[in-house]
């Protein structure tokens, strides 16, 4: 009897000590206790946006009118012409489109990505609302840049359901472009398919 | 009269003093890691020739990641009456309490490569875009693995920032494509050595994986070539820094990319702004610099050589 009423009180203690001893706190809730807000970088590009995007269209420069080996990290410019190929890769994540343009007698290439998957920094680095200093380290400055690129898809690209029939088709397209060898990368932030 | 001719006396001394202040230039102290890495050579060597053509002495020495000798050599700068130190630092934290001490000195203090733990002390934080720098050659490599495939991850030391921030960036890059998978991540300390046998011990264990992120070029390096000896050379490996001996694996085939820190260039950036704040008091606009890195793959490694990045 001794011993049964000693092993009732033994796990008694043990279940007191168990759920005073250990709170779980779930991933993401840690701010809650600790007063430390993570960064979140939908939050900051969400509130940019409009800002960002109407600052590129402002400043989109025509591809005639610039030097289109000197885009450096990214430059805000213009294009209007003819899809000529469409593209999908990696199930379809790597979408992009070739434009030829209206009016140009160079040798460069023209991709226009188009996700859902964006490469590159370039929306990010052709504004001027947002700077490296406004930001605590290089992970957020590039927590931002994607986010900016997950902005624009879901308000630019993914509305327009692009797909291959949109070859032959005459468009538009505002945005931020790097060059690399004979290619000009363009991440949109306007497309006006004609 | 007499005012007048004090005054112009004075304008004159001034004159003079600015004049034989230029002339005789003074000592700018550039302290980095050890120099056995070519990256922190890098630093010197052009740090010094920067500091020379400026018209001032450069005194190069290495504080070999050890902050109390970081320190000393802080210590003998201001001893020294150095006009500024180009630095790159032994440590986030651990390198505020030299940097104080040469600030207490009016000694101005410009850091590149690696950034401190707080602010508003160096006149100039000038570092790559190492985040970036991994997103730009992750890029190219979810490209080389057709978006698919079974991968290792070796890590550079684990308490280093710059570990974490290429880590994080590549995997920003690849978890986007859900049939690239690790089936490995250890740490290799960014030493070749250690990546060769760790990449050893992974194709036995992994024979089955298609590629390898490294989270710098030395690594990277021991992880190609022990591939190469392993007859290996269908995996796909990436590294970061944009080392000469990278570039030769890169220029081959044997390596798909690196990414360019451009350390000349961030050198070269301290040293005029340096100088400028030594001629003018003119403080650089921003504290914080980033500078891109440049993603080197067979496409343009030809316009690689010694850190240096020249579009031919």
């Amino acid at each position: 009897m001794k011993a049964k009423i000693f092993a009732v009180i033994i796990i008694i203690a043990l279940g007191a000590f168990v759920a005073n001893s250990a709170k779980v706190i779930d991933k993401g809730t840690e701010g809650q206790y600790t007063g430390v807000k993570a960064f979140d970088a939908s939050e900051s590009s969400g509130s940019d946006w409009a800002k960002i995007s109407e600052e590129i269209t402002t400043n989109a420069a025509e591809i005639n009118a610039i030097d289109l080996n000197a885009l450096g990290a990214g430059k805000a410019i213009k294009i209007h012409g003819t899809v000529s190929e469409f593209s999908s890769k990696a199930g379809g994540k790597r979408k992009s489109i070739i434009i030829t343009p209206e009016n140009y007698s160079g040798n460069m290439i023209f991709s226009v990505q188009l996700g859902s998957v964006y490469t590159g920094t370039s929306v990010r680095d052709s504004q001027t609302i947002k700077k490296f200093g406004d930001f605590t380290n290089q992970t957020e400055w590039s927590q931002y840049a994607k986010a900016l690129n997950s902005q624009l898809d879901k308000d630019v690209v993914t509305p327009l359901a692009i797909n291959d029939s949109i070859k032959g088709k005459t468009i538009t397209v505002i945005g931020a472009a790097v060059s690399s060898g004979n290619q000009v990368n363009i991440t949109p932030v306007s497309i006006v398919i004609e | 009269m007499k005012k007048l001719l004090i005054a112009a006396l004075s304008a004159v001394l001034v004159v003079c003093f600015a004049v034989s202040a230029f002339a005789a230039g003074g000592i700018i102290y550039i302290i980095t890691p050890s120099t056995s890495n070519p990256f922190f050579g890098t630093e010197q060597r052009v740090g010094a020739a920067k500091v020379t053509a400026l018209g001032y002495t450069p005194k190069c020495f290495s504080h070999d990641d050890d902050a109390a000798k970081q320190l000393e050599l802080f210590e003998a700068a201001i001893a020294d009456k150095a006009i500024a130190i180009i630095c790159d630092n032994a440590g986030a934290d651990a390198s505020i309490e030299a940097i104080r001490k040469a600030i207490d000195a009016k000694i101005p203090v410009f850091l590149i490569d690696r950034e401190i733990n707080e602010s508003g002390l160096a006149l100039a934080q000038i570092v790559a875009d190492n985040a970036q720098g991994a997103a730009a050659i992750a890029e190219k490599w979810v490209e080389a693995m057709d978006y698919a495939g079974d991968y290792a991850e070796l890590l550079g030391r684990e308490s280093d920032t710059n570990c974490w921030v290429r880590s994080q960036n590549y995997h920003s890059v690849i978890n986007e494509y859900p049939d690239l998978k690790m089936v490995a991540q250890q740490t290799a300390n960014w030493d070749q050595t250690e990546a060769y046998s760790k990449t050893e011990a992974i194709l036995q264990a992994h024979p089955e994986i298609k590629g390898i992120i490294c989270g710098n070029d030395t690594m990277a390096c021991g992880a190609t070539q022990a591939c190469i000896d392993a007859k290996r050379s269908d995996i796909k490996i990436i590294g970061l820094d944009g080392s000469d001996d990278a570039a030769a694996y890169v220029a081959k085939g044997q390596m798909v990319g690196t990414a360019l820190q451009q350390i000349a260039r961030i050198t070269e950036m301290a040293i005029e702004q340096a100088d400028e704040f030594i001629r003018t008091g003119k403080k650089p606009a921003q504290e914080k610099q980033l500078v891109p890195c440049i993603a080197i793959t067979k496409d343009n490694v030809a316009n690689l050589s010694q850190f240096v990045y020249t579009e031919k």
